[in-house]
């Protein structure tokens, strides 16, 4: 017996190192920190963090808990067009928290909205113009889910797998995994690798974009993947002639709970690339967005009623240039600044937080298309 | 606890040091209690039903074995029967007849109010149910002893390799075992890691990649092209056979490293030349049980040809019952049926036919001409064996040959591929690493390849060597690792 179990252990020594390389990939990047402990890292004075997990999956806490825990006087509300929006835009002493990511359709809205306690002195809302399609359901995605989630075997298997498929297809090399930066610490191997990340107040760091905005890999390198999307009528750029009846209702409990509650509400309908706005109101599309060209006159008295600001930058005007859009349709820092900027000229409330002489100075002195402020 | 699970690589190891550390008047029930917690990982309540059937059958085995009175004999024998096949038919089949019988009174405008149970089904209970009914059916018939001692009595039927989903083990077979004290043997030991890791090739790499793939065109059939339902359908044939052989080949492998010999379950059935055949290698241990204990009680083929078709119809509808309780397997055993009541009808004219002068000259790819046969005739059973209802069976069936035709005609046209993998919902080069898997598994359980792999110890160690490590990689990278429980499971 003795023999035959020294043979079996020097059989599986060689398929144990296969395991421990993508295991001190993963425990080296940070991706197997769970969320508690990354708190406490963003938590610390001074530590600035950028959190970029590609395996292993964060515990399922809400972000209605870390706001919750948080508090912020401003809050962001949205889906990922609005993670641009940082703390630095705002007033020194105004405490913000970015929970982009979390409203998936205007039902989300009003049950984030219901789960806090607290009641926020401004909340930004980014409307992403598909959630007032016909198609878009009423029903809610949002959880109050605070339970660390256990990383079962199989899924560790499949991410040790994914983990070494990604390496021979050469996506990251040890020494990138090995590469530190002053700048932040890096959680998780898109943070580390790609520099892509959530920063400490909810915002996002599209890293690997802004260091070289013309990589060719990209998945939406000169719009390609937004263009498919508007040709094929999908994935958010689905046709659509009128606004949704109930999308609109739904708003409007929002912006009546908000009245109630005395939260200020700034709004906006977030801008898509000169290109992309072009192409969708190019003549062989000409009938298939007018429900986005409806939505502002239809929505405007909903928050004018209510002393609150809606402003419509679907419409790119106010930044002509596709540079300065990191995708089809998320501008970049310098394009979220300038809207800012914007609603804050129509909104006073919404002035009194937002630094807008320093901010404006930024955008005027920046020389990048997409970054106002390092980092 | 499922085999492929982290839970059972920590589990096994422990069992296996133990029981061969423990001296061996422990062994008996230190293997039980292994058992019980192998089948308490599921639903742990659910062993008290087995420890009912098993102090029920060890008791009426000892009395009808003590008794001289046929009569009496027969009570006890029937008391056991009850019991088994009542708990059987109250888990699993009576919402079945209940629901039919009320639609019968729906028709008729009867009075008839029984409500649905809410009964989860516990798991392997149509394995044990039969394991058990064989134990009491050979001591009734005095081809088996009755077992003495309960502990071991209890192990047969709990025995955790095979307490889920077989091999249907005889008594003669298990018991003499459970009785013998088994030294550690390297040799052997290998021999049912081989089996153990052949077992999870066959599960995690091609049945459990299939299954998805089968569950999404079987899922919605009418919203997928009839290509879609050709391919998934015959990968359904080699998904339930990877997946029940697999689970068949991890079980004897386990047991095999504990010093048990369970029943070979699987003989490379798809190389079958007719359904005949087929049926003497596809579940070897349940075709066995339904021969031996109602086929040939009904009379089998010894009393014409009428009485043979019906034996014949009867055997196998109860089979395709005691698969699911739903008309879909009760169609797929009547299916079965009347192929072998054709084939046994037709069996002399066709052995003629192939001595006619056109025939002869083609002699040499009968055989394969057969097994094509073969295998086209049970994939459509499996059709049946698959599909969510009878209706959606015979919307898939009617399919077939235009599937057959589109493939035939536009297989090397990009867009027929690319709506074929679109349908599938599987990367091109996902389902070619499948096939390949799937041709590795032919090649390796070919008859063929049996002979020299029999040999395969004396191959040199950096050969053997290499071929595991590769298949544990090919199972590491090319396997799936999300929960697919065995298919078999539901029976």
């Amino acid at each position: 017996m003795k023999q035959f179990v020294i043979k079996i252990l020097f059989f599986l020594i060689p398929l144990v190192l296969l395991f421990l390389f993508p295991v001190w990939i993963l425990f080296e990047s940070g991706e197997f920190l769970s969320q508690s402990q990354i708190e406490s890292l963003q938590n610390k004075p001074g530590t600035k963090v950028l959190l970029g997990k590609a395996y292993v999956p964060s515990d399922a806490v809400s972000l209605v808990k870390i706001v919750q825990d948080k508090k912020p006087e401003v809050l962001v509300l949205g889906n990922s067009r609005v993670l641009q929006i940082r703390q630095e835009f705002f007033q020194g002493g105004v405490s913000f928290y970015n929970a982009g990511g979390s409203i998936l359709t205007l039902a989300d809205l009003n049950a984030f909205l219901a789960q806090l306690s607290y009641s926020p002195r401004v909340i930004i809302v980014g409307l992403e113009q598909s959630y007032f399609h016909t198609m878009w359901t009423k029903q809610t995605m949002t959880s109050t889910v605070t339970e660390p989630s256990s990383l079962t075997t199989e899924a560790l298997l499949g991410i040790i797998k994914k983990v070494y498929l990604d390496f021979w297809a050469h996506k990251f090399s040890i020494a990138d995994v090995l590469q530190k930066t002053n700048d932040y610490r890096a959680i998780g191997l898109n943070a580390v690798v790609h520099h892509n990340g959530l920063r400490n107040d909810g915002s996002y760091y599209y890293g690997k974009i802004l260091q070289n905005p013309n990589d060719a890999s990209l998945e939406d390198y000169h719009f390609q993947d937004t263009l498919q999307r508007i040709a094929k009528g999908e994935r958010r750029f689905e046709h659509g002639q009128t606004v949704s009846p109930d999308a609109v209702e739904e708003l409007k409990k929002f912006l009546k709970t908000c009245q109630e509650r005395n939260i200020h509400v700034v709004a906006f309908l977030p801008p898509y690339a000169p290109t992309i706005w072009k192409t969708m109101h190019a003549s062989e599309q000409q009938q298939n967005y007018q429900y986005i060209d409806a939505l502002e006159p239809t929505l405007k008295q909903s928050f004018s009623e209510r002393g609150f600001a809606l402003s419509d930058f679907s419409n790119p005007t106010l930044f002509p240039r596709d540079s300065e859009f990191i995708d089809g349709f998320h501008g970049g820092e310098k394009v979220y600044a300038t809207m800012l900027l914007s609603m804050a000229s129509s909104s006073p409330i919404f002035g009194q937080v937002l630094s807008v002489s320093e901010l404006q100075h930024k955008v005027e002195k920046t020389s990048q298309d997409l970054a106002v402020f390092p980092n | 606890m499922l085999f492929n699970s982290l839970h059972f690589f920590l589990f096994f190891p422990i069992v296996f040091f133990s029981y061969f550390f423990l001296a061996p008047r422990h062994r008996t029930v230190f293997l039980l209690l292994a058992s019980c917690y192998f089948y308490m990982a599921f639903i742990p309540k659910y062993i008290l039903i087995l420890f009912l059937l098993i102090g029920i059958d060890y008791v009426m085995g000892l009395k009808i074995e003590q008794e001289t009175s046929l009569s009496q004999k027969k009570k006890y024998f029937f008391i056991s029967i009850f019991f088994n096949i009542g708990i059987l038919f109250l888990f699993k089949y009576f919402n079945f007849f209940n629901q039919n019988i009320s639609e019968i009174a729906q028709f008729f405008h009867w009075n008839y109010g029984l409500p649905a149970l809410s009964l989860i089904l516990p798991i392997g209970l149509s394995f044990h149910t039969f394991q058990s009914l064989s134990y009491i059916i050979e001591v009734y018939r005095g081809k088996q002893k009755a077992e003495k001692n309960i502990w071991v009595y209890a192990l047969y039927v709990l025995f955790f390799p095979q307490l889920v989903a077989g091999p249907i083990e005889r008594p003669q077979n298990i018991l003499p075992q459970l009785h013998e004290t088994k030294f550690f043997d390297a040799t052997r030991a290998v021999s049912g890691l081989r089996l153990m890791l052949w077992g999870f090739f066959k599960k995690i790499v091609i049945a459990d990649n299939i299954a998805l793939l089968v569950s999404t065109v079987y899922g919605t059939p009418t919203s997928k092209e009839s290509a879609a339902l050709v391919v998934a359908t015959i990968l359904f044939a080699f998904q339930i056979y990877c997946d029940f052989s697999g689970y068949s080949d991890i079980a004897r492998g386990t047991a095999r490293i504990l010093g048990y010999r369970l029943m070979k379950n699987f003989d490379s059935p798809y190389f079958s030349c007719t359904i005949s055949e087929f049926w003497k290698r596809w579940h070897i241990s349940l075709s066995s049980w339904f021969r031996d204990y109602v086929y040939i009680p009904l009379g089998g083929n010894r009393q014409g040809t009428a009485k043979t078709v019906r034996n014949l119809a009867l055997t196998f509808c109860i089979s395709g019952l005691w698969h699911g309780a739903n008309w879909t397997f009760i169609a797929w055993g009547a299916l079965h049926a009347f192929y072998l009541g054709v084939s046994f009808l037709t069996k002399k004219i066709r052995e003629q036919l192939w001595q006619t002068w056109v025939l002869r000259r083609v002699h040499f790819v009968k055989k394969y001409f057969q097994i094509l046969c073969t295998f086209v005739l049970v994939d459509i059973g499996w059709i049946f064996f698959r599909a969510d209802s009878f209706g959606e069976a015979l919307y898939i069936f009617k399919k077939i040959p235009a599937g057959i035709q589109s493939i035939v005609f536009h297989f090397f046209e990009k867009s027929f591929l690319q709506k074929l993998f679109a349908d599938l919902s599987i990367q091109p080069m996902t389902f070619i690493l499948l096939l390949i898997s799937i041709g590795v598994l032919l090649l390796v359980e070919s008859r063929f390849s049996q002979k020299w792999l029999t040999n395969w110890s004396h191959f040199p160690r950096i050969v053997r060597y290499g071929v595991y490590y590769a298949v544990i990689l090919w199972i590491f990278f090319i396997g799936y690792f999300g929960e697919v429980p065995f298919i078999y499971f539901q029976f």
